[in-house]
C-alpha cells in the first residue's frame, strides 16, 4: 500500500502541477515541435541514446537523488519525488496533446522506478533513524535494522533497474516518434 | 489483488484525468500561432560609397490594427573598412495580452559577407533591451542564406517592448558589387484568446550606380528629385536625361546631401540632345543651373566629381517648366 501511495504522489502531483499552470499561467506557445526532454541532447544513434537516458535516470536521477540521499535522511525520497513530478508536469503542461500522449508510457514505466526507488530510499532511510518504525516488535539496534532493510528492500531497486531500462528504451521510441 | 488494484488505480486516474482534460479542451495546453500577418517589404536602396564615408540613411516602417502596434527602423550610418555600420530600433505596444517572442533574421546570398552583433558587448554601444531578454543570437555565418538571428523573449507578460541595437555588415566585397540583404523582424503577441505574428520584412540594398555614360543616363521626369546620389573612387561622374520641349526653361538644383559629413565637390553640366555642351558650372557643393532650351529632345545632365579627394552623397532635383 505504502508503494501506491508513492504513486499516487507522484502521478497525482504531475496532474496537480499541469492543473496548476494552466490556472495561473497564459498558454504556452508552440514555436516548433521539439522533445520535452533533456536526454535529447544525446540524441542521434538510438542505442547511445537508450543507454544515455537510463545512465541519466537511473544513476544520477533515481539512485544518487532519490535513493541515495533518502538513504541518508528518509522524508528528501518524498521530496525529490514530488520533484520529479514537478519536472514532469511542467514539461507536459508546454506539449502540445499529441507529444504528451506519445511521452505517457515513458512517464508511467519511469514514474513507476521513481516510486520504487522512492520506497525503496524512505524505507532504508527510516530503518536506521527509527528501527522499531520497520520493523515493529523487534527489538533491532540500528545497524541491525539497516542491514536487514538493505536485504529485504533491494528487490524494490532491482525493480526500478527494470522499469527504468523499460522506461529508457520507451523513451528513445517516443524521441524517434517525435522526429 | 487489493494492494494491486490500488497501485494500478493511482498510476491510472491522475494520468487517465490528465489525457481527458486535455483531449475535452478542460486543460488548453499549447497554443500555435493563430494568424499571421505578413508587412509590406520596407526597402532601403543606397548607393554604395567608398571607403570611410558616412551614409547617413535610414528605412522606418509604422503598423497598427486594433491589437497592437509596431514601430521599426533601420539606420546605415556608415562605411568603415568595407564595414556598414547600422542600428535597428524597434518598438512593439499592444493593448491587450502580453508580447511573447521577436524574432530577427538576416539574409543574404553573398558568401563571404556577414553579420555581426558583436558591439553588443561594447559598453558604449550596448544594445537596450526593455521589457524584452535575449534568448540566443548567432552572427558571423559565412555562408549562403541566414547570415545571423537574434532571438528575444517578452518578460513580464509586457505590453511594451524596445529593443535597440547597433550592428556591423561586413561586406567583404569590392565597391562594385551590389548587396541585398533581407531583414525578417518577427513579432509574436498573445492578445489574450490567441498568439498572433506579425513580420516585418526589410530589404536592404547597397551597390554602385549605373549611369556613367550618356547612354546609361538614369531617366528623370520634368520635375523630379534624386536623395543620396553619390560620387567618389571609381564613380567620377554621374548621367541624367530629361525630355525636354523646345523654350522650356531647365532649372537644376545640385547640393550636398550632408553638409556635416564628407561634402563632394562637383561640376554640373548641360547637354543638348546632340551631346554638346551647353553650360558648365564652377565646382561647389551646392549648384545651381537655369537654362533655356532652344531644341526640343533629350537634354542630359552630367554631375562631375571636383576632386579626387572629395567624394560624398548629393541631392538632385530637376524643374523643366514653360517660361
Amino acid at each position: 500500500m505504502l508503494l501506491a501511495l508513492m504513486n499516487v504522489l507522484f502521478f497525482g502531483s504531475i496532474l496537480v502541477v499541469v492543473a496548476f499552470f494552466e490556472r495561473t499561467l497564459p498558454p504556452p506557445l508552440v514555436l516548433n515541435v521539439r522533445s520535452p526532454f533533456l536526454e535529447e541532447l544525446f540524441n542521434g544513434d538510438p542505442f547511445v541514446s537508450a543507454f544515455a537516458i537510463l545512465i541519466f535516470d537511473l544513476f544520477f536521477s533515481a539512485f544518487v537523488f532519490v535513493m541515495l540521499l533518502s538513504v541518508a535522511f528518509f522524508p528528501l525520497s518524498i521530496g525529490f519525488l514530488l520533484f520529479r513530478a514537478f519536472i514532469w508536469g511542467s514539461l507536459l503542461y508546454s506539449q502540445p496533446t499529441w507529444t504528451l500522449l506519445v511521452a505517457i508510457p515513458t512517464v508511467i514505466l519511469q514514474g513507476e522506478a521513481y516510486a520504487l526507488a522512492a520506497l525503496t530510499g524512505l524505507l532504508v532511510g527510516l530503518s536506521w533513524i527509527k528501527p522499531e518504525w520497520v520493523y515493529r516488535g523487534k527489538s533491532l539496534t540500528r545497524r541491525e535494522a539497516f542491514n536487514k532493510s538493505l536485504e529485504e528492500y533491494r528487490m524494490f531497486y532491482v525493480f526500478a533497474i527494470m522499469f527504468m531500462v523499460a522506461g529508457a528504451i520507451t523513451e528513445t521510441v517516443a524521441l524517434m516518434v517525435m522526429h | 489483488m487489493k494492494w494491486t488494484a490500488a497501485l494500478l488505480l493511482a498510476i491510472m486516474v491522475p494520468l487517465s484525468l490528465l489525457v481527458a482534460f486535455r483531449i475535452t479542451g478542460l486543460f488548453h495546453g499549447p497554443l500555435s500561432i493563430s494568424e499571421t500577418k505578413v508587412l509590406e517589404t520596407a526597402k532601403l536602396e543606397v548607393e554604395r560609397p567608398d571607403d570611410m564615408v558616412d551614409i547617413i540613411e535610414g528605412v522606418n516602417s509604422t503598423y497598427e490594427d486594433e491589437y497592437a502596434s509596431l514601430n521599426c527602423s533601420i539606420f546605415e550610418y556608415d562605411i568603415i573598412s568595407n564595414i556598414l555600420h547600422m542600428r535597428l530600433d524597434l518598438s512593439v505596444a499592444i493593448v491587450q495580452g502580453f508580447v511573447s517572442n521577436i524574432n530577427l533574421t538576416f539574409w543574404e546570398d553573398f558568401e563571404d559577407s556577414q553579420i555581426n552583433f558583436g558591439e553588443i558587448w561594447q559598453p558604449s554601444r550596448r544594445p537596450q533591451f526593455s521589457n524584452l531578454s535575449l534568448g540566443d543570437y548567432v552572427d558571423f555565418q559565412q555562408e549562403r542564406g541566414l547570415k545571423g538571428f537574434i532571438e528575444l523573449t517578452g518578460e513580464n507578460q509586457s505590453k511594451r517592448v524596445h529593443f535597440y541595437n547597433f550592428m556591423e555588415w561586413w561586406l567583404s566585397s569590392p565597391q562594385n558589387y551590389t548587396h541585398q540583404m533581407a531583414i525578417n523582424v518577427e513579432f509574436i503577441y498573445f492578445n489574450g484568446t490567441a498568439y498572433r505574428e506579425i513580420i516585418q520584412p526589410f530589404q536592404l540594398r547597397l551597390g554602385p550606380d549605373s549611369n556613367n555614360s550618356f547612354d546609361t543616363s538614369t531617366q528623370l521626369a520634368m520635375q523630379d528629385y534624386l536623395a543620396k546620389q553619390y560620387i567618389g573612387g571609381d564613380d567620377k561622374a554621374d548621367y541624367y536625361q530629361v525630355n525636354v520641349p523646345q523654350g522650356h526653361m531647365i532649372s537644376i538644383e545640385a547640393k550636398a546631401a550632408d553638409i556635416d559629413g564628407d561634402v563632394p565637390s562637383f561640376y554640373v553640366l548641360l547637354y543638348d540632345p546632340q551631346r554638346t555642351e551647353r553650360v558648365k558650372s564652377g565646382w561647389d557643393y551646392n549648384v545651381t543651373i537655369d537654362y533655356v532650351s532652344d531644341i526640343a529632345g533629350d537634354w542630359f545632365i552630367k554631375v562631375l566629381q571636383a576632386f579626387d579627394w572629395s567624394s560624398g552623397y548629393y541631392d538632385l532635383s530637376i524643374d523643366v517648366f514653360s517660361s
